[in-house]
């Protein structure tokens, strides 16, 4: 096992990715530290992760707080006296404001900074909580989830349909981040990297699946996990761009991009933004 | 990743050697395809001999099967003697290492038309070569994987490492090109960008020098790393063998150029 006694924080992991990481992170023998906003689906994670024999403790609430951010380390560091890994996991699509101020600009500034809230702040805020405590031992690794959508431009057609630009905007910030962070923490031995998956049907991408074969004409009827099938397929090329080995990815190829890159066998490895998307962004 | 053949060129030493360890440790079998010298290499400084071969073997052998054959990329039908020699001993081909590389510097107008196509014909046709040799073999194989040794010089232009950085940036290219081209056959294509590895490429090449004394050498060596790379290490053949396998067994991932460097290069 490769971290064997490692403590990991993976935020978000109640399902999709942040579930398929911690996973993950546990059959190599790391103590997890999951959180997730639902405490039906983070316990739900914290029974899969008991059952592969791993250490794990939870805390469940809304990790865009950074009052919970900060609670999520003190629990960590007191439940474990340390903390080796942080995967920032944190993420979202636009959600329908309360409401959203009544001028012109209203709609669009109220996504955006939606967006940057569920996006890249939280992000932000929870490496500032843990850095802190890595600095001082000399060691860490940090894993920020970007995309795709943060490596290059979607079509006009998926960015009116499926990905808000705001989302790839955010996400290009966190690459970005992750760049300026692997300069500054390198000297203190800590690597940061991101992770840019692919198109992986998690729960975000069933109902976007939902959403094609409701509202857009030409795939009115069809079987939303056939439609979405047809992603990686290349059927749709004025909407998606070829994924060459035309198969989706999966939440255990993301997990295993993450052990790599938090593993000894990737020490002199950061700054890095690794595609795991069948090759459809080529960098 | 058990049992799976491995062709590893420019593997008798350095990276291609840390390369072959890591395969081999990991219970593949590693076919180990380098120059092999009789005598003093023409290069700028000395590329794989004899010995470098025996040596390999031995050290390589120690961790899991391996066996080894001459090969010079820049000639077509050497690379298909070594496919050929690697299909014969193991039974089949499932991952092709094109890590052969030579490297020369110095301004352009001084710069020899010859030393320009060596050091193409090595790092860039030496891929094309190979490639070509190798797919047929590769077709047949359920999860068949190339990995190209570009370099972080594939990145970024250097003054007087315009063949070099050159080369690297083709060697880039291609592996685009071939995860493209190569994945309806199901053959995933990356690259590594190795950073500075204290190898005889960058010790008796690469590192401006003016003195052959090893204690200032290391010296040197030591306050380059220090002064370049945000972790301020280092990078290892281990890193790069690490890479390698990472990259071979990554079944989602292709065309992609994954920088090794401690943070030297990050795009």
């Amino acid at each position: 096992m490769k971290l064997q006694g490692q403590v990991a924080i993976v935020t978000a992991a109640g399902r999709g990715i942040g579930k398929g990481i911690a996973l993950a992170l546990a059959t190599e023998g790391a103590r997890l530290v999951v959180n997730s906003f639902s405490e039906k689906t983070l316990a739900n994670t914290v029974d899969a992760i008991k059952e592969l024999g791993a250490e794990v403790i939870s805390l469940s609430g809304d990790i865009t707080d950074p009052l919970k951010m900060i609670a999520l380390r003190d629990l960590a560091l007191s439940e474990y006296g340390q903390i080796d890994i942080l995967v920032n996991n944190v993420g979202a699509g636009p959600k329908q404001s309360e409401k959203p101020p009544e001028h012109e600009l209203g709609l669009t500034a109220s996504v955006w900074d939606g967006l940057y809230g569920q996006n890249l702040k939280p992000v932000v805020l929870m490496t500032e909580a843990v850095i802190p405590h890595m600095k001082q031992r000399k060691t860490g690794k940090v894993i920020h989830i970007s995309s795709i959508a943060g490596r290059t431009s979607l079509s006009d057609k998926a960015l009116n349909s499926f990905v808000h630009p705001a989302y790839g905007a955010m996400k290009a910030a966190l690459i970005s981040y992750t760049q300026t962070q692997a300069e500054m923490f390198g000297p203190f031995n800590i690597n940061v990297n991101a992770v840019c998956p692919g198109i992986i049907y998690t729960d975000a991408w069933k109902s976007g699946a939902q959403n094609a074969v409701q509202n857009i004409p030409e795939y009115s009827g069809m079987d939303p996990r056939e439609w979405f099938e047809g992603i990686a397929k290349g059927r749709y090329p004025d909407i998606f761009d070829r994924t060459p080995l035309r198969r989706e990815q999966t939440v255990e190829d993301i997990g295993n991009a993450v052990i790599f890159l938090v593993s000894q066998d990737s020490m002199n490895i950061t700054g890095q933004s690794l595609m795991v998307d069948g090759g459809m962004v080529k960098i | 990743m058990d049992n799976r053949v491995v062709l590893v060129t420019g593997g008798a030493r350095g990276i291609g050697l840390g390369i072959v360890k890591a395969f081999a440790s990991i219970g593949c079998r590693v076919m180990i395809a380098d120059l092999g010298l009789e005598s003093e290499s023409e290069w700028n400084y000395g590329l794989a001999n004899k010995d470098d071969m025996d040596k390999a073997i031995d050290s390589a052998g120690a961790l899991g099967e391996v066996a080894s054959c001459g090969l010079d990329v820049t000639d077509r039908a050497s690379c298909e003697n070594a496919v050929k020699a690697t299909v014969d001993r193991f039974g089949q081909l499932d991952v092709l290492i094109n890590n052969a590389g030579v490297v020369q510097t110095g301004p352009v107008v001084d710069f020899s038309e010859e030393d320009w196509d060596s050091v193409f014909a090595v790092n860039t046709k030496g891929i094309f070569l190979m490639a070509k040799a190798a797919i047929p073999a590769l077709s047949e194989s359920d999860n068949a994987a190339i990995v190209n040794t570009a370099s972080i010089a594939g990145k970024k232009g250097h003054a007087n490492m315009s063949a070099y950085c050159g080369s690297k940036f083709a060697a880039v290219g291609i592996t685009q090109s071939l995860a493209f081209e190569l994945a309806p056959k199901a053959i995933r294509v990356n690259a590594i960008c190795p950073g500075i590895v204290g190898t005889a490429m960058w010790l008796e090449h690469l590192m401006p020098m003016n003195t052959t004394d090893a204690d200032e050498k290391n010296r040197t060596f030591e306050a380059n790393v220090s002064q370049e790379i945000p972790l301020g290490r280092p990078q290892s053949v281990e890193d790069m063998g690490q890479a390698a396998v990472y990259l071979a067994s990554a079944k989602n991932i292709t065309g992609i150029a994954l920088s090794v460097s401690g943070g030297i290069e990050m795009n």
